[in-house]
């Protein structure tokens, strides 16, 4: 298994889209903080990284992000016929996804914890006091593995679509701005109620993911525990169920994963 | 019992209603280049799709190494160094990039095996040129430089001179010829260029519209094809007799009840046909033929030639 995933690594080299997702995760977050450092937020740290996180960077691009890196490491052994060198070594298909899908989580992870170091370099400089970081630092890391999971789907599809690159890269913007939407949506739901504790969760809305990981971040950030205090629920969300979310649309997705390529003859 | 490399049982693969390869019994010997002859569309890529588990067979079985491959693919497939069709590879990668990628993965540690690989192809070991920089030619030679990698006691090599110069073909050809004489490799390739089979295979099989209709060494089929002296009579048998009584030859095969073919060309013609006459036995047609391959090919799969 580690050399299919040093493979997939491998593959990478001089790919310019390893090189635009760097400098996006490393420049993004600048424009992003100083703009959010003028209002909006209270201007800490952990309002910056909740801000970039879990309202902008989080749901519109790391589904991007994890999607497009999906969609360049399956094409191109489609695109390039190089399935057929793999499964004669022999590799077997189960294992090209499991490398394929773990190569995504680490983009997804790499992506959201560089962001944090940008916010974090940027307030910084900026004399906001980076604190707390390592919470925060640990948390960006599970935002990205969420995100990471809550793209599965929409890798699926593009599996099971099995349509040109350029179609594939476009559904992927489209499933970001679909988890953008459902964020702003779920802010604009919460802006109508009191404070957020107090937003009803009845509205399928609040269960929706990128609200899910809105109602976790806060609270594991600020004091870098895998379970909230009693008081604090139910609208804050404990790590665990997310983990769970996110390990079952691992199981299921890649799982299907799987099923759809055992099908496909080279 | 003779072991084969690659045996297959009925071997048959249907496409919807389509059947693109059917009932195959295929024997490859150890040892020996096998060359797998059809015209464009007659089943040899399927065939060696299916000999490596690419693609599942609709009916029957095969036999590697006196296994069946199904079930027994992470035992038999590292035996086995392969090319089919286009060379597939990662374009961002060089040449030795792309090797290294497969060595990982077939777990050989050492670089030599790449730089060797590269050497008997003629390929640089640290060139910057990235994969889709390569002409085709360069492209195959990498892709038999992969099948090769791994020093493999099989190879299936499905065209494997395509796109490459007269000089490159001539090379490649030289370099499987010493990979079966000198180390014993087995080597079934295809190919619808009939000149390149008569120039390196052992054993040659004649695939037409998925039905393998010959299966026979070189020898023996040069030996029907070449030249001879064709004979149409009334009765064989008859005719057999006097050639070997009268003429003291046993050179000549019976093809059927009414034609006979001499393959001892000394004899001369007036002569057979006299005693022939002399015998009581009607003559129809006495001729020399000069078939080459190429026609008996043309004769079997009843079409034009092919290259």
């Amino acid at each position: 298994m580690l050399s299919l995933i040093w493979c997939e690594l491998y593959k990478l080299k001089r790919t310019p889209f390893v090189v635009l997702v760097a400098l996006a995760a490393c420049l993004f977050p600048i424009p992003a903080t100083l703009v959010s450092m003028r209002g909006g937020t209270d201007g800490s740290f952990l309002s910056l990284s909740f801000l970039l996180l879990t309202i902008l960077a989080g749901p519109l691009l790391l589904p991007v992000v994890g999607g497009c890196l999906a969609v360049l490491l399956f094409h191109r052994e489609r695109d390039w016929e190089t399935l057929k060198n793999l499964y004669t070594v022999p590799v077997r298909w189960s294992g090209l996804v499991a490398a394929k899908l773990f190569v995504v989580y680490l983009g997804c992870v790499l992506f959201s914890m560089v962001s944090l170091l940008a916010v974090a370099a940027t307030s910084s400089l900026t004399g906001t006091p980076a604190t707390p970081f390592f919470s925060c630092l640990a948390a960006a890391a599970l935002v990205g593995f969420f995100y990471a999971s809550a793209t599965l789907p929409m890798i699926l599809l593009v599996l099971w679509l099995d349509r040109g690159t350029l179609l594939s890269v476009l559904l992927c913007v489209l499933y970001g701005v679909a988890q953008s939407i459902q964020v702003f949506g779920g802010l604009y739901y919460i802006a109508g109620t009191a404070s957020a504790e107090a937003a009803p969760l009845d509205s399928p809305l609040m269960w929706s993911f990128p609200i899910l990981v809105f109602r976790w971040y806060t609270g594991f950030a600020a004091s870098g525990q895998m379970v909230l205090g009693p008081d604090t629920a139910p609208f804050y969300l404990d790590t665990v169920p997310l983990l769970a979310l996110s390990l079952l649309l691992m199981l299921v997705c890649g799982g299907l994963m799987v099923l759809l390529g055992r099908r496909q003859e080279v | 019992m003779t072991t084969y490399l690659i045996e297959t049982k009925d071997l048959t693969k249907q496409y919807g209603d389509q059947t693109s390869v059917n009932r195959l019994n295929l024997h490859l010997r150890p040892g020996r280049i096998y060359g797998l002859l059809g015209r464009n569309g007659a089943g040899k890529t399927t065939t060696m799709k299916m000999l490596l588990g690419l693609t599942r067979p609709t009916a029957g079985e095969v036999l590697l190494f006196g296994m069946p491959l199904r079930g027994n693919e992470r035992k038999i497939l590292p035996r086995i160094g392969s090319l089919i069709e286009s060379p597939g590879f990662y374009p961002n990668l060089t040449g030795t990039e792309n090797l290294r990628i497969f060595a990982r993965l077939r777990g050989i540690p050492s670089a030599d095996a790449i730089r060797e690989a590269l050497a008997l192809v003629g390929l640089p070991y640290r060139d910057k040129k990235v994969f889709s920089q390569y002409s085709l030619g360069m492209k195959q030679r990498l892709a038999i430089a992969l099948a090769v990698m791994h020093d493999p006691e099989l190879l299936i090599l499905d065209e494997p001179i395509n796109g490459l110069d007269p000089i490159g073909i001539a090379e490649i050809r030289s370099f499987l010829r010493k990979l079966c004489d000198e180390k014993g490799k087995t080597i079934l390739l295809s190919s619808h260029i009939l000149s390149e089979i008569s120039l390196l295979a052992d054993d040659v099989g004649i695939l037409h519209q998925g039905v393998l209709l010959e299966e026979e060494s070189l020898a023996e089929l040069e030996a029907r094809n070449g030249r001879s002296i064709h004979l149409s009579v009334s009765d064989s048998a008859q005719a057999a007799r006097l050639l070997e009584t009268e003429l003291h030859t046993t050179a000549f095969r019976v093809e059927d009840d009414h034609s006979l073919r001499i393959l001892d060309l000394g004899l001369p013609i007036p002569a057979i046909a006299r005693t022939m006459l002399a015998g009581g036995l009607d003559l129809q047609d006495l001729h020399l033929c000069e078939d080459t391959l190429e026609d008996y090919f043309k004769r079997v799969t009843g079409g034009e030639g092919i290259a």
